[in-house]
């Protein structure tokens, strides 16, 4: 019951929070996106080749972009209020619905990758561990430190070459293959199959991470008593590695992932970028170039709360991994 | 005419260490990495696929899908396949019939009569009809970009008889006819748009409706727009293919990625890296095509800032002009895909390039003497000038590195200053924060319609992108640009655009650098793909695939 209780103050709080840490977020990349020279109809004229000075004030007038500064910001503000995030100028589309069509492909490919990192990473850190000083142990330690210092975005070209051109084995780009209308099983495992070299791209980086986390916490908890204590009482070394070591170790492994699941966003942008994947990300990177800042500040926005959730639920799951902490 | 590669399969080659570390240093990464990776090459059939599909790269995501108040060249390849214009024209630049049937142009050259196509109809099912013209071309000339100056001189449009519009101009437009193709001027349907009301905000822009071979599906931002074939297109039997999609890929590596894997099989303005380009020309699986682009070739030139104090001084731009070279900057910046001009009329403008104004051969010793007359160089005030570029187009960085170098060698001292294409406009345009900038001016199909902004001395607008960037004012110019714009005589017009270029020549407000060659890269199995000026921009109706052996 106190626990219960506990966990609903602790969303309570977090919540509540979460309002001031995300009018901060708003204002404060509201001006600094201002500062940044040219605006959407500038792009716009200069993607026309040409424009007419009159046209250029059409279009200022259209997207607010005539008004002073603290006016255009009251007036996001205002919106925002009513969970309105405005319109695009470039799209002429409502900003929540561009944001609402690329989320669910972000949070695929985050969830993914970051599953991916987390499994593979505790399996490679706890092969070094247990095998620890062998051959083994130092081919991992190689292998991890170079998958630990190439940029994700060589890496995604590279499974591209390799995979999609080469052996011609997994898609190149995309969410999914256009025009086939699948549907039901088809369609999920042909999303999957998309799926496999952006996640595996995005996730390189962070198994290497993980791994060596596992490696270093496996081998603290393997000199623990209560391990030793299980081995004395004849237990299967499986059984050992799987309930009483990596149980336990796996406590920082949540801890980091937590915190890289933000970090995931800045990667994907270019993973998202390199493999056509229509995501956040790109969508902040083309809003980026247009100068669409509707659509920036409502990316900035959403980010900012799944980061916020996303930290809650890693609190929320340490709490039920080791039920010493207190939520 | 088709073509078809040999059946021969190429070796798959075997990626080498020295390849690998090579990929591994190159900056263009996929470039010399996939060069390695061949796919066998495939064999085509002479006989169109049943269910032919045309894949199509878009560089970057559409504003919208209407060209009717946007000139951008991500909708111009898609929106020309779903709307139609009046006219189109061929290869040669020839006008060619589209919604309208024939036209007529009167004596004095100040009234058009076009009779349109009779039994056209809307995706919509509705009927097509002379208002249909009459309200696209009142709201072009409001609300396009460019149709404010096109149609300037249009003083009404009106529906005349059964089925033709009567265009009555002010003052002679001899360009008009070429400013009514579907790239510039859509036709679009009355029961959807209104005249006098700003279509920026017509949901229509984002789910067109047309005339056209194809119908708009679906767009999936990010991802790709669908369109399908229009069974009751009015050229029966066309469109040849079932599907058109366009799919969005922003990043240079991953389109030469989707070429190879067959994701994309039609990709126009030069959609790859200029190396990557010479790559795929030595692929039997694809074609690239370097025609299409005639309707608006686009021109390069180092633009002159005049209201820098050094550089209003003749003998200091004369001395510039001696010093670069545009031969280098072809060669090494544009790998070739560039044609060198003294005029800033593209030489593939025929009717209109004159070659033969005044050169600058590459002499250091008289562009030092020029300096030094001008009270530069050694002995002299040492001259340090602002290049500014957009990093938009690759190129430009390293033209930017070879006019650095090429002028330190006369004692100029360049500050390179390159920035993404919005600034890059602010700081040229409207802060006007250069001494020199690269700037690429698009032609269009008429002097009159993409040169004259550049050096007529009322365009110099603080503020409005590629308008006067130089501050160039010559009463002369002036007067003969203005006089162009409504001359409707040929042999007069070519005389005064003659004199034009002989001035700017010998007057420098820019040194003109290149034509930029475009190309689009075909899948060798996709037919008849460039069959009218539009190129890639075109509505694709007699493009076929063929079936695979």
């Amino acid at each position: 019951m106190a626990r219960s209780n506990s966990r609903r103050r602790l969303i309570a709080r977090t919540l509540l929070q979460a309002i001031p840490t995300m009018f901060g977020v708003v204002v404060l990349n509201f001006f600094l996106l201002k500062l940044t020279p040219g605006d959407a109809a500038d792009m716009l004229a200069a993607q026309s080749g040409s424009a007419t000075a009159e046209t250029m004030a059409q279009w200022r007038e259209i997207y607010g972009l005539d008004q002073p500064l603290w006016l255009q910001l009251w007036n996001y503000l205002g919106n925002l209020a009513r969970f309105d995030l405005g319109l695009s100028p470039r799209y002429q589309v409502p900003v929540l619905d561009l944001i609402l069509a690329a989320l669910p492909n972000t949070l695929v490919l985050m969830g993914v990758a970051i599953a991916m990192a987390v499994v593979a990473g505790a399996v490679i850190g706890t092969v070094m561990a247990l095998t620890a000083g062998s051959l083994i142990d130092r081919l991992l330690s190689v292998l991890v430190l170079v998958i630990y210092s190439v940029p994700g975005f060589w890496i995604g070209l590279m499974l591209i070459v390799f995979f999609s051109i080469h052996l011609g084995w997994l898609p190149a780009g995309g969410t999914g293959r256009t025009g086939a209308g699948l549907t039901g099983f088809a369609f999920l495992l042909d999303r999957l199959w998309h799926l496999v070299l952006p996640a595996g791209a995005l996730a390189l980086f962070y198994v290497a991470i993980y791994a060596r986390l596992t490696r270093a916490s496996v081998l603290e908890v393997r000199s623990q008593d209560y391990v030793r204590t299980a081995e004395a009482k004849g237990l299967a070394p499986v059984v050992v590695a799987g309930r009483h070591i990596l149980r336990n170790a796996l406590l920082p492994l949540t801890t980091m992932a937590g915190v890289h699941f933000s970090a995931l966003f800045g990667g994907g942008v270019v993973i998202e970028t390199v493999f056509s994947w229509p995501g956040l990300g790109r969508l902040a990177y083309d809003s980026v170039m247009g100068r669409d800042f509707n659509v920036l500040l409502g990316v900035f926005l959403f980010s900012s709360l799944l980061v916020i959730v996303i930290n809650l639920a890693v609190d929320l799951l340490q709490s039920w991994l080791d039920p010493r902490i207190e939520a | 005419m088709t073509r078809i590669s040999s059946a021969t399969p190429s070796t798959v080659l075997r990626l080498s260490r020295r390849r690998l570390l090579q990929t591994a240093l190159g900056s263009t990464l996929l470039a010399t990495g996939a060069a390695t990776l061949l796919a066998p090459a495939r064999a085509w059939a002479a006989t169109p696929a049943p269910n032919g599909v045309l894949n199509q790269l878009l560089p970057w995501e559409p504003n919208s899908l209407s060209l009717l108040n946007a000139a951008d060249s991500a909708i111009a390849s898609v929106a020309p396949k779903i709307v139609e214009g009046l006219v189109d024209f061929d290869l040669d630049m020839n006008p060619i019939p589209a919604l309208a049937t024939e036209w007529s142009i009167s004596e004095d050259g100040l009234t058009y009569v076009f009779t349109l196509r009779q039994g056209v109809k809307w995706h919509d099912g509705q009927p097509f009809t002379a208002a249909d013209v009459v309200t696209s071309l009142q709201i072009l000339k409001e609300f396009h970009p460019r149709g404010r100056v096109t149609f300037a001189g249009l003083t009404a449009v009106e529906p005349s008889g059964e089925n033709s519009v009567t265009l009555t101009l002010a003052n002679p437009v001899p360009y008009l006819l070429l400013a009514l193709m579907a790239e510039q001027s859509p036709i679009v349907p009355a029961h959807l748009y209104q005249a006098g009301v700003n279509p920026a905000e017509n949901p229509a822009n984002n789910a067109p409706v047309g005339t056209g071979p194809f119908r708009f599906v679906e767009w999936q931002r990010g991802s790709h727009i669908r369109l399908e074939r229009n069974p009751d297109y009015w050229d029966s039997g066309k469109p040849l293919l079932a599907e058109a999609w366009h799919k969005v890929i922003p990043d240079l590596g991953a389109r030469s990625a989707a070429f190879e894997t067959g994701q994309v099989n039609l990709g126009g303005d030069s959609p790859l890296s200029l190396a990557e380009i010479k790559r795929f020309e030595g692929l039997e699986n694809f074609v690239v095509e370097r025609r299409g682009y005639s309707y608006s070739p686009s021109v390069i030139s180092l633009f002159f800032n005049l209201e820098t104090e050094a550089l209003k001084d003749l003998r200091v731009r004369q001395a510039i002009a001696h010093t670069v070279d545009p031969k280098i900057i072809v060669n090494l910046a544009w790998l070739g895909y560039g044609l060198e001009t003294p005029s800033p009329i593209s030489p593939e403008l025929a009717a209109w390039h004159k070659p033969d104004v005044t050169q600058y051969p590459v002499d250091p010793d008289k562009a030092k003497a020029l300096l030094a007359e001008a009270g530069y160089g050694p002995g002299g005030k040492a001259l340090v000038l602002k290049l500014v570029y957009s990093t938009a187009q690759t190129p430009d960085t390293a033209t930017g590195a070879y006019l650095k170098q090429a002028l330190a060698r006369v004692g100029i001292e360049l500050t390179l200053a390159s920035s993404d294409q919005p600034s890059f406009v602010k700081q040229v345009f409207a802060d006007r924060d250069f001494d020199m900038c690269l700037a690429g001016y698009n032609n269009g199909a008429d002097p009159t319609i993409g040169v004259q902004r550049a050096f007529w001395s009322k365009n110099f607008k603080a503020g409005v992108p590629y308008s006067n960037a130089s501050a160039y004012a010559n009463p002369r110019v002036d007067e003969l640009l203005e006089a162009a714009a409504i001359e409707p005589d040929h042999a007069k017009r070519k005389a005064m655009f003659d004199e034009f270029q002989q001035i700017i020549s010998d007057d420098l407000p820019c040194y003109p650098l290149l034509s930029k060659q475009s190309v689009t890269i075909i899948a060798a199995d996709v037919q008849d793909a460039t069959v009218t000026a539009a190129g890639p921009k075109a509505n694709f109706a007699t493009t076929w695939i063929a079936a695979q052996q």
